[in-house]
């Protein structure tokens, strides 16, 4: 019997398809400049025509918080796009041809794991530039060792089920057992996790944001705006608040999706 | 019984000597690897120093100093010699030596993160019990809700939340700095409220959603069972039977997040102004004080390494089948 997926999830996902979409449509969207200064007067609450008030540069808010989705955006699935082609075609590799495959990409994904997650990101993005691209590359060569070991060890198990080796048996050739029978298997236990792993990149990003460590001003960021916004907590926690509360509705979607995805899908619950 | 308690003593002490043993190429070869990478990428670190106002003899001049007219390996060889005495280099910002600023912020970060550890151990451990003791309550449901919450919460926000209500509003705590730990400990604890409990917050999440799950397994085994029957109290079957093997999922927990705790860490010196290691990274970065970066990283990775063998000691000391499978 299927779980269902319950509402919480459908509301995620509408979030997400939200985020998305402002995302894309951001140019189209009726909003001013995210980076002009005084489009209208400093620091106005919510109105008609400045749905979320403006900062004390005179930005509007609301358009500074949909352009900065684009960032977050990019950072989360950009990044772990490129995780998954580094370490998922590594972990595949080296699980299903074990020995000195393995052997070589394990001990390559044991040297970056050895490393604290940001001081590399740190490290990359210091001697690399604060561009969006170095970014998203830094992030994802973090997060790839991560996505070899877990489809490594997928790979393994699928490896040596009956289906793999009738494969075998039957003369097909190596790619199309690795295509046909061992990549599906993977895949549906990693899709869980990669929601879950979008979510840390994101984070991670807002993280380097908030410590000015990433795209630079005045690209706007939900990291960077929550640090603006700290100037100001005590006249005007509100521009802190806008930005936090986008990051954490997305995010929290991110990890109910996850959530509700692992427990459909009856997948372990054996990474956090 | 006698013998084969000394086997096992003698097995475990084959696999800490192993582990050690295998700890030298490990850090050589991490060490080598940090070294390559600051020192390959584009952005030379003498373009870094010596910014707009550099003569192309001072820039000579630069580069012989740090060596970097010196093939990579010899100059590898020799930081190593040097990192080996102690030696990190000097700050290009500060008088100090690397190794000095080293021993000046590491305490602090420590500080904070051992603090923010207990500080969720306290809070986690209980809400886990009463969580599994009724799993699907009404406080287990609001619990669990409540940490996924956590978990979606970045550092920075809660951080930032904190001072606006506890620093800005009331005038509980102070928003930033530091008072040192021997100037006056209770001024020491005070400034150190609210980045362990921002620190602190993450963690409980991770623990409690872990420790829930994990007690909720164990109080379903036979040897429970067996404990009730005896007609044995729940606090002493909790304490002494269920608690227990959920010390290795514990310490194997603990390790892992030592490397978002570090990030966090960071986070938190920089929102409190903490002088401990992140926020010299962050100024040493700012600054382009490229010695001082490099020291981090290293120091920081070797401590990261260490930590996780120290893990997988500790639990091959607490659970036998550990060091079995694997010697």
């Amino acid at each position: 019997m299927k779980t269902k997926l319950g509402i919480s999830f459908w509301l995620s996902l509408g979030w997400m398809v939200l985020v998305i979409l402002a995302a894309l449509l951001a140019n189209v969207l009726p909003l001013p400049n995210p980076n002009a200064s005084l489009v209208a007067a400093p620091n106005l609450g919510p109105s008609i025509h400045h749905l979320l008030g403006t900062d004390p540069n005179g930005r509007d808010v609301l358009s500074r918080v949909i352009f900065g989705s684009r960032v977050s955006l990019v950072v989360g699935f950009g990044s772990i796009a490129l995780g998954l082609l580094l370490g998922g075609v590594t972990g595949i590799l080296a699980g299903y041809y074990g020995k000195s495959v393995d052997f070589l990409f394990n001990s390559l994904a044991m040297i970056f794991l050895a490393y604290p997650p940001l001081i590399l990101v740190l490290a990359l993005v210091t001697f690399k530039g604060h561009s969006l691209w170095v970014i998203t590359i830094a992030i994802g060569i973090v997060g790839s060792p991560l996505i070899f070991r877990i489809v490594r060890s997928a790979t393994q198990s699928v490896a040596q089920r009956e289906y793999v080796a009738a494969s075998r048996a039957i003369g097909a050739p190596t790619w199309r057992v690795l295509a046909k029978e061992v990549f599906p298997n993977v895949a549906m236990t990693l899709v869980a996790f990669i929601f879950i792993a979008v979510g840390v990149a994101i984070l991670a990003e807002a993280a380097l944001s908030f410590l000015g460590q990433s795209v630079a001003a005045p690209t706007a960021t939900w990291g960077n705006m929550i640090n603006d916004g700290t100037n100001d907590l005590a006249q005007n926690p509100i521009l802190w608040l806008w930005p936090s509360l986008a990051l954490f509705f997305t995010i929290l979607s991110i990890n109910i999706i996850a959530d509700r995805l692992r427990v459909r899908f009856g997948v372990r619950d054996s990474f956090i | 019984m006698g013998c084969k308690s000394e086997t096992q003593g003698e097995r475990l002490k084959k696999y800490i000597l192993t582990r050690l043993a295998a700890l030298i190429p490990i850090l050589l070869i991490v060490s080598f690897f940090t070294f390559l990478l600051l020192n390959l990428l584009p952005g030379n670190p003498v373009d870094a120093i010596c910014n707009v106002g550099c003569t192309a003899a001072g820039h000579a001049q630069l580069t012989r100093e740090l060596g970097l007219n010196k093939p990579i390996l010899t100059r590898y060889v020799l930081y190593l010699k040097h990192a080996l005495e102690g030696n990190l280099g000097n700050s290009y910002t500060t008088d100090q030596t690397v190794g000095q600023a080293l021993a000046q912020r590491l305490p602090i970060t420590l500080e904070l993160m051992f603090l923010s550890q207990v500080f969720a151990l306290i809070v986690a451990v209980p809400l886990a019990i009463f969580s599994s003791l009724r799993p699907d309550s009404r406080f287990d449901r609001l619990s669990s809700s409540f940490s996924f919450g956590l978990l979606s919460l970045p550092t920075f926000v809660i951080g930032t939340f904190l001072v606006l209500a506890f620093a800005v509003k009331i005038h509980l705590f102070p928003a930033t700095g530091y008072v040192n730990l021997t100037a006056n400990l209770g001024e020491n604890l005070k400034s150190l409220v609210l980045p362990v409990i921002t620190l602190g917050i993450g963690s409980i999440a991770v623990y409690h959603r872990v420790l829930r799950s994990d007690l909720i397994a164990t109080l379903q085994e036979d040897h429970i069972t067996m404990a009730k029957a005896k007609g044995l109290s729940t606090r002493y079957i909790m304490l002494r039977h269920a608690l227990r093997p959920s010390t290795i999922t514990f310490v194997t927990l603990a390790a892992l997040n030592v490397g978002s705790l570090i990030t966090g860490a960071f986070v938190v010196e920089v929102i409190f102004q903490l002088p401990g290691i992140g926020l010299l990274t962050i100024t040493s970065i700012e600054q382009s004080d490229y010695l001082v970066v490099q020291g981090i990283v290293l120091v920081t990775t070797v401590g990261f390494v260490l930590i996780n063998l120290l893990a997988d000691i500790l639990t091959a000391v607490i659970d036998p089948r550990i060091r079995r499978a694997r010697v």
